[in-house]
């Protein structure tokens, strides 16, 4: 119930926190980011996390607000679930991510949790990094000498591995247009475990549609395995062909080729792969349904 | 040892300024029950499931023990206790509570504080929500008593009150 | 006796509860929301193996940690003269009865056994004292379930036991074997009910100190207050009347705040060997394990019916684990509820059952809500579906034929009970009347045509409460005492020896009060759950408060009016009160046999056969309380339990694995019903008065639990009827049933 004992300093700038990171890589102690604090204090709680420095970096302007041109949606870092949900803009292009955050969690943590930290923290079975993948998202990292960005695709490592360096943070999640021709469509299907919430099998599916053939498609998958993940093969058989159901039903069947599931007693492997394919098929074809919805409102 | 193991807490509650000097590590809901002797707001879990620690901290519903006290210092809280004051029309309850007092909504009322705060932020983004809405929305908060259908009823009472009072938490 | 039958005109109203405002409000008194000056507190190190030899163990370290005040552990405990914690009650002859040591000192016995307690001058700094506190363990290899526990060669977790058995106890009537042999149709079936954890959002927790005066004050919220009185002075070898217990507000029990639990004893100890308060709150996950658990039986029963599909027998065995050791009233669960409560409403003339009880290294079984009942309820009509499917006789039409007339009360049954009152059948056919009346011909129709497969059971059951135990309290006489005193203003106080955590007693009993005196409701106050201010009682468990509470308040009601009347009459109780200075009257439940509920309910489902997700779609209950006092709280009660019983059937579970490392241990894996699980319920009601005590109440607050589990298992095997699926174990979560679905097409 209790997290250990720790230092709490509040970071006011991004210089501010390399300040402190530094200090604490100094003095030899674990330095943790925190903004919502919804995935890291729980952790802490249980005393499966107990880092020496906690460093609050809920204040920092940088990290706030969501800037949307013709080319790209940055949405900053420290925006929460629930700033995300009511940016109208996303909602309606993006469906999927709306699909998504109705079902993440709860209202009080979506309150709370950012989007930053949904990417950082690397969780096996989170709804978001789902939609993200999907959505070919960028991860914008700043340290104290420089930016990079990283393809979300390349930041998820494992569970709770990504790329992130101790010395690093996750500044904003970049979102491209989409580039393919016709209408978009996107959707994000959710068999939660009935105790946490979380995603034994999540599936986003985005496919753009013109002249009754997809053109693109890209689907991801969260929840079965180490790291969310995009489902090539199933992209792969979708692309450039008319949305028939046997086809759907074919992509879907390959959503988890080679991959190897998690299996424990909230669900067996074999279960994860059947949902998937499952999920698979009703992203695929509520994103279908609102890519035409699309195409006919034109 | 960059920050600092003790921090100075400062926040309003329930419309009064509080502070205290507290170990970092001290959750929000800790810091109101144990600082402040407000200990309306209840804990019923470690991992942040069952919601009964809700209160609002800038308005939003929020679970009290996963957010810091020193994350909440500077910041606005309205705990159950801070419901009824100031609420409008007759009675000194809050239509949410008055709602499950009519419904009987509540049995050991160990969750309902965090219940009522759950509802208002449910009203305060569907003021005519549907039951689904209301139990989709409740999946953050437990109740072992009632079998949550005297509470979804308040939560429709409560809204159908609030709009004719022109009511928004 | 007959139910009293003067005019009334607050029993049977839907008042809303005066307990609510100070809840609503947050000014509840929770045993966490009490404080005192200079109170430490306590935190338990607890075993995380099964079982195990313990070798050593080092406090040294943990003493000197910051803000540790003491550390104690069961040598310190054995030095006080503390312990042990209460036996096991009405066993058979012979059962084993081992003795349950406070904290552990050779042998874990369960994951959660607590062996070290910490008192530090934070819970925060108490607990970080633990991880300095170093106990060695030899693992041994652990069982956990009632099947494997029984075997010969498992695991032996109590010294001088030649096996893990307590006790075997057969029940018999007739002739079973013969009518088996004579049998037209036989089922049989192996039925778990599984362990599962009774979660009330209160975590259990105690506050205790030595007050000026010397008593030992206990702040416990408990279902038991004079109870846990007695208990305590046993243990701490302590006068009762130098313990005072309160309980205060409590945030739901379900029966597990009855037993006297190891790490509350400990607290109390150490608040006694200290001269300061100290106090303990449980943690959730924490919970998980200490905290008992219910259910956890195996049955391999079979039932017999001749060619006119009367059942004549039942057979057969039932496994029951107790965990590591008993607490005092869950072999009553067992011997005194699951077991003689099988035949439930149907005339079954011959029987024959073994009922086993067997320790396993797991958290000790106490009593939960239902406690034997709706296990019982489970086994008998899952057997009586099956038992319409081999007959091909419509399963509500086999319960109505088999049911007990309602020209035949009171009726004895082939196990020794007898039920008082009673009409099944009408409670049945209400229940087919309403299951139609509001039946969605067209979305089930929809569901269908989307591939979806429906699903209707049904189940009824006899439900015994309102049970006096045959305990003597401090006068000597067996019975719930209450205490009616009104005062020369013409105030009336009601002290009740129950102890309410949540059904709304202190305003169902006023309204009883109010009546029974003819006094405004307002002008009555109910007392319960302080052992200096009510009058001795057993406590709240079991469906018994307003039975055998409200018994008691009927009968110092009745000596109060009698008093006015002396005065003179007719002479208003107020009035006569002003006279005399003052009225005070005690009246006891006396020891009647206990009354006998029952219902009928229903479930509609619909499974996804894709993924094999249940949703349920409608709950109808009909319960058969008898005389109802507040329907609000009846109904109220009636959700409650069905939502457990939901939890039961459909996702909850208490699991480990094969070393005994408890798998569900926290509210991330152990799923209890949400609000978007449940359906709306419907509530009704048939009344047929207990004819055991004035009032001709019967109680109801558990028939939810034992009436809709069955009910949801018979529908959900209903659906999947077309893949010659014949039974499935609870939790019916999707993956079994998906499994189940994939099985039986290839």
């Amino acid at each position: 119930m209790f997290p250990a004992d720790f230092a709490y300093a509040r970071a006011g700038s991004l210089d501010d926190v390399f300040a402190l990171l530094e200090q604490a890589r100094v003095e030899d102690e674990e330095a943790k980011l925190i903004a919502g604090g919804q995935s890291l204090l729980p952790l802490m709680k249980l005393r499966l996390a107990a880092p020496q420095v906690l460093i609050d970096i809920a204040d920092i302007a940088d990290l706030k607000g969501i800037a949307s041109n013709h080319e790209s949606t940055t949405i900053g870092a420290a925006t929460t679930y629930r700033s995300l949900g009511q940016h109208e803009n996303l909602a309606a292009r993006y469906p999927a991510m709306a699909d998504a955050l109705a079902v993440l969690a709860d209202q009080q943590v979506r309150a709370r949790g950012t989007v930053g930290g949904a990417v950082a923290h690397g969780d096996p079975a989170a709804d978001l990094p789902a939609v993200l993948l999907a959505l070919d998202a960028t991860v914008e990292i700043t340290a104290r000498d420089g930016a990079r960005a990283v393809a979300l695709d390349d930041f998820l490592l494992g569970i709770y591995e990504t790329d992130l360096a101790e010395d690093e943070i996750v500044t904003a999640i970049t979102i491209k247009d989409q580039a393919a021709p016709g209408a978009l469509g996107s959707a994000y299907e959710k068999f939660a475990h009935p105790a946490s919430h979380l995603p034994i099998a999540g599936v986003c599916a985005v496919v753009s549609v013109e002249n009754g053939i997809i053109a693109s498609a890209q689907v991801a998958v969260t929840g079965i395995s180490p790291r969310p993940y995009r489902a090539g093969d199933t992209e792969r058989i979708l692309h450039s062909e008319p949305p028939r159901s046997s086809l759907i039903e074919q992509a879907a069947s390959q959503v988890a080729t080679g991959i190897t599931p998690l299996s424990d007693h909230h669900a067996s492997g074999p279960y994860r792969l059947h949902l998937a394919e499952v999920l698979t098929r009703r992203a695929l074809n509520r994103a279908i349904a609102r890519a035409t919805a699309n195409t006919r409102s034109l | 040892m960059p920050g600092a193991s003790e921090v100075t807490v400062r926040l309003t509650v329930n419309g009064t300024a509080a502070a205290a000097t507290v170990p970092a590590r001290t959750l929000l809901v800790h810091f109101l029950r144990d600082e402040l002797r407000l200990t309306g707001t209840h804990v019923g879990c470690d991992t942040t499931q069952c919601g009964a620690c809700t209160v609002a901290l800038d308005g939003v519903a929020v679970k009290s023990c996963t957010v810091l006290a020193a994350q909440a210092s500077g910041h606005e809280i309205t705990t159950i206790e801070g419901l009824a004051e100031g609420s409008p029309g007759e009675g000194r309850l809050h239509p949410i509570q008055q709602a499950f007092r009519d419904e009987h909504g509540l049995q050991c009322g160990y969750c309902t504080p965090g219940m009522v705060m759950a509802i208002r932020q449910i009203l305060a983004d569907h003021p005519d929500p549907s039951e689904d809405d209301i139990r989709h929305a409740l999946n953050g908060n437990i109740c072992r008593c009632t079998g949550y259908q005297n509470i979804v009823a308040a939560a429709r009472k409560a809204a159908v009150a609030m709009r004719a009072a022109g009511q928004e938490g | 006796m007959a139910p009293d039958s003067r005019p009334s005109h607050l029993i049977g109203r839907p008042l809303t509860r005066r307990e609510d405002p100070a809840l609503l409000t947050g000014r509840g008194q929770y045993v966490d929301d009490v404080t005192l000056p200079g109170a430490l507190h306590a935190f338990a190190v607890r075993s995380p193996l099964a079982h195990a030899v313990i070798t050593g163990i080092d406090v040294d370290a943990a003493r000197e940690a910051p803000g540790v005040v003491a550390v104690f552990t069961a040598a310190d405990l054995d030095a006080a003269g503390v312990g042990p914690l209460p036996a096991g009650e009405g066993l058979p002859p012979g059962a084993l009865n081992p003795r349950h040591p406070v904290l552990a000192s050779d042998k874990a016995l369960w994951a959660g056994q607590p062996v070290v307690l910490v008192v530090a001058d934070t819970p925060e700094r108490a607990a970080d004292a633990a991880e300095y506190v170093v106990i060695d363990y030899d693992d041994l290899p652990a069982v956990t379930g009632p099947l494997g526990a029984a075997e010969d060669g498992a695991p032996l977790l109590h010294a001088d036991a030649a096996s893990n058995v307590a006790f075997r106890k057969r029940l018999t009537a007739g002739d079973a074997d013969k009518a088996f042999e004579q049998a037209a149709f036989v089922v049989s079936q192996r039925m778990t009910s599984q362990r599962i954890a009774p979660v009330a959002l209160e975590p259990r927790g105690v506050l205790a100190y030595v007050a000026d005066d010397g008593r030992l004050e206990v702040r416990l919220p408990t279902q038991r207050a004079h109870g846990s009185r007695n208990w305590l002075s046993t243990i701490l070898g302590l006068p009762a009347t130098r313990i005072h217990v309160r309980t205060g507000d409590v945030g739901g029990a379900f029966g597990a705040k009855g037993p006297m639990y190891p790490d509350q004893v400990a607290v109390i100890a150490a608040a006694r060997a200290l001269g300061r308060p100290v106090k303990w709150i449980e943690e959730r996950t924490e919970s998980f394990t200490a905290t008992t658990h219910g259910r956890d039986q195996v049955a391999d029963l079979e039932l017999a019916a001749d060619a006119n599909g009367n059942i004549t027998a039942m057979r057969g065995t039932v496994h029951a684990s107790f965990g590591a050791y008993f607490t005092a009233n869950a072999p009553g669960s067992l011997l005194g509820r699951l077991g003689p409560m099988l035949p439930q409403g149907y005339r079954i003339e011959h029987f024959d059952v073994e009922l086993v009880g067997v320790f396993a290294n797991t958290t000790p079984i106490g009593p939960y809500r239902g406690a034997g009942r709706p296990e019982g309820a489970y086994f008998c009509e899952r057997l009586v579906d099956l038992m319409a499917a081999e007959t091909g006789i419509d399963r509500a039409e086999l319960r109505r034929r088999n049911f007990i007339p309602a020209t035949d009360f009171p009726y004895t049954t082939c196990t020794g009970l007898t039920y008082e009152s009673g009409d099944y059948q009408a409670g049945l056919d209400l229940l087919l009347e309403k299951l139609k009346v509001n039946d969605d011909v067209e979305e089930r129709a929809r569901l269908t045509a989307n591939g979806q497969l429906f699903g209707v059971g049904i189940a009824s059951f006899v439900e015994p409460g309102g049970i006096v135990p045959k305990v003597p309290g401090p006068d000597g006489t067996v019975g719930d005492k209450a205490t009616v005193t009104v005062s020369p203003s013409g105030k009336v106080t009601v002290a009740v020896g129950t102890s309410g955590h949540g059904q709304g007693h202190e305003t169902a009993f006023a309204q009883l009060t109010a009546d029974l005196l003819d006094v405004p409701y307002d002008d009555v106050t109910v007392v319960f759950g302080d052992t200096d201010t009510a009058p001795f009682g057993y406590g709240t468990f079991g469906s018994r408060s307003l039975a055998a509470g409200g018994t008691a308040i009927h009968g110092a009601c009745q000596a109060v009016l009698d008093a006015a009347r002396r005065v003179d009459a007719p002479m208003s109780v107020a009035a006569a009160a002003a006279r005399l200075g003052g009225i005070s009257a005690t009246g006891s439940s006396g020891a009647p046999q206990e009354t006998y509920a029952s219902g009928s309910y229903a479930c509609t489902v619909s499974v996804d056969p894709e993924t094999g997700v249940v949703r349920l779609l409608r709950v109808v209950a009909v319960d058969d309380c008898g005389v109802v006092v507040n329907p609000l709280l009846v109904v109220g009660q009636v959700h409650g339990a069905v939502a457990q019983g939901i939890g039961q059937a459909l996702t909850e579970q208490v699991l480990y694995d094969s070393s005994g490392q408890p798998m569900a241990g926290s509210l991330m894996d152990y799923a209890v019903p949400f609000a978007a699980t449940m359906p709306h319920i419907e509530s009704y009601s048939v009344v047929t008065p207990s004819t055991v005590n004035p009032l001709g109440v019967k109680g109801m607050g558990e028939s939810g639990t034992i009436g809709v589990t069955p009910a949801l298992v018979n529908a959900v095997m209903d659906a999947l009827r077309p893949y010659g699926i014949r039974h499935l174990d609870m939790p019916l979560t999707p993956e079994k049933i998906w499994t189940a679905i994939n099985r039986s097409r290839n």
